[in-house]
């Protein structure tokens, strides 16, 4: 069979040309550890599993695929006993019940629109609010968004501008809760965060910022300010001021970081550019990193420069790229 | 517990591949406890590897209709169960306290725990399992790439085009990675047997 073709000739020729250029009493060493290696490894290997354990593993793997309530299952044919309506009267009032029910069925099933990798979004909500959501951000919002109320959440990063009304503008994010009346401000919150932060910057207008699981906690920010709260800090940091045009950088295809580990700069790349960034040890992607980039043309330019910073290097992989040190 | 032989894991993934459960059930048995050891090297925890081999078997059968198309079926489980252990890393890197999990003591460590068996148990060839050891140890100080290479080479039998696909990098280099492993070994032995003249130990 051609798949099991084994290219022995190809491994070994530079192997062997390896042993073959040592020293008789090296050679012999060498080829010791070489041709040892892995028999008795595999003899390791069988001793450490036992047949228990690999038995274990696989029921726990039966019940993770279904494997045993699937068995039993019924083909299912659509030639079962599908019941016979009496009179067009029943038919008609069953056909409306199905349809009321499908129709409080949609309206209480909330819309939920992901920003696809590379680009970003505006739109305009019902109540008059704009909102523009960065790369890979993912919101929801119930069917009577402007209606009966103006909730929506998001994970991930947007800036919004509140159209100014008594009914409250809420928005949750990882847990926690952004309320104003009318306001422009800027959410940064990633559920894929080390520590879930949500990160409010406020452009104008007053903004009410707590933790969902802790109203009391709350605290008031105003234009030119900035608080978080995280999995860390439960209690909203004390508003800071911060300069806005880090915080919304984005909205002008920028990239701006302030002190960020590089796993959340690769994060935002990852979504910016819709590539994937791998690294080849975890120490790499904790190291911090300041930087503003205007209007970058690719990320590779980006990596470039970050690679230059931290003495790393970057190579392209099939879907992406690849970070290791030099 | 037996090998899987090549030809074997072959027919077994075309049985997989039509839904036959009997098959499934062998391919795991079979490679298991190979591939948990395997896991361990990255993620140096038995149940942590334990669970992420059961979800590559996941993902196998959640694929079997495109395992048709595998050309290197060995080599298929070991790249999901290293793609799926170097994800785990990356994503747990900042929640594991001390980084240093991952420096190269803690992966000699790491393997003394769990790759060799109690040396009581096999006294009847104590010096092998000591020396094997030391080679071990050897090999935990080689550079990340040279080391998986050579351990995918020597402990788990795969040919060069196979772990290039494991490892996703060419065939070349692979090999490169192996001879320069070679070197190193030899290096690394050198300086340790001068080491050990000094100190008279070993």
């Amino acid at each position: 069979m051609a798949k099991m073709k084994k290219h022995t000739d190809d491994d070994s020729r530079e192997i062997s040309e390896f042993f073959r250029e040592l020293p008789d009493n090296e050679r012999m060493e060498m080829l010791g550890i070489w041709n040892k290696s892995g028999m008795l490894h595999r003899e390791a290997t069988a001793n450490e599993i036992t047949d228990e354990e690999t038995e274990d593993a696989l029921s726990a793997l039966h019940n993770k695929l279904n494997f045993d309530s699937q068995q039993n299952e019924e083909p299912t044919t659509s030639a079962g006993s599908s019941s016979k309506i009496a009179g067009r009267l029943t038919y008609f009032l069953a056909a409306a019940a199905v349809a009321l029910i499908a129709f409080g069925a949609w309206l209480y099933t909330p819309v939920t629109i992901t920003v696809p990798a590379g680009q970003t979004l505006a739109m305009e909500l019902r109540d008059g609010s704009m909102l523009t959501a960065n790369s890979g951000t993912t919101f929801e919002y119930s069917r009577l968004f402007g209606i009966t109320n103006r909730n929506i959440s998001i994970d991930g990063e947007a800036f919004f501008e509140v159209r100014s009304s008594d009914v409250p503008f809420i928005a949750n994010a990882n847990g926690s809760v952004t309320e104003v009346l009318g306001t422009s401000f800027n959410i940064r919150s990633w559920s894929t965060d080390p520590d879930r932060e949500t990160r409010l910057n406020v452009a104008s207008g007053r903004v009410k910022f707590y933790p969902q699981s802790f109203p009391e906690s709350a605290v008031e920010l105003t234009e030119g300010h900035s608080s978080r709260i995280s999995d860390v800090i439960k209690k909203p940091a004390d508003p800071v001021r911060a300069p806005l045009s880090y915080a919304i950088a984005w909205r002008d295809n920028n990239l701006a970081f302030s002190v960020q580990p590089l796993s959340v700069i690769f994060d935002e790349l990852e979504r910016k550019y819709d590539v994937t960034i791998e690294w080849s040890e975890p120490e790499i992607a904790q190291t911090t990193l300041s930087t503003f980039y205007t209007q970058p043309d690719n990320v590779e330019s980006v990596l470039a420069d970050i690679c230059t910073v931290k003495g790393l290097t970057f190579s392209q992989t099939s879907t992406g790229y690849r970070i290791s040190r030099k | 517990m037996d090998q899987l032989k090549d030809e074997r894991a072959v027919e077994l993934f075309e049985l997989i591949a039509v839904s036959d459960r009997k098959a499934f059930d062998e391919f795991f048995r079979k490679s298991y406890a190979t591939l948990v050891v395997f896991g361990c090297r990255y993620v140096k925890d038995k149940q942590t590897a334990s669970d992420i081999v059961q979800e590559a078997f996941i993902k196998l059968w959640n694929n079997r209709s495109s395992l048709k198309d595998v050309e290197l079926p060995k080599s298929y489980l070991y790249r999901t169960v290293r793609n799926l252990s170097l994800n785990y890393i990356r994503d747990n890197a900042n929640t594991q306290p001390g980084l240093e999990l991952i420096s190269d003591q803690a992966v000699a460590a790491g393997e003394e725990q769990l790759s060799w068996a109690d040396p009581t148990e096999q006294s009847d060839d104590d010096d092998t399992q000591k020396r094997l050891s030391l080679v071990k140890l050897w090999i935990s100080q080689l550079p990340e790439r040279q080391r998986e290479a050579f351990e995918l080479s020597r402990f788990e039998g795969l040919d060069h085009h196979e772990i290039a696909d494991v490892m996703n990098v060419s065939a070349r280099t692979v090999n490169n990675h192996i001879v320069e492993a070679l070197k190193n070994i030899q290096k690394i032995r050198e300086m340790d047997e001068k080491k050990n003249v000094i100190a008279g130990h070993g």
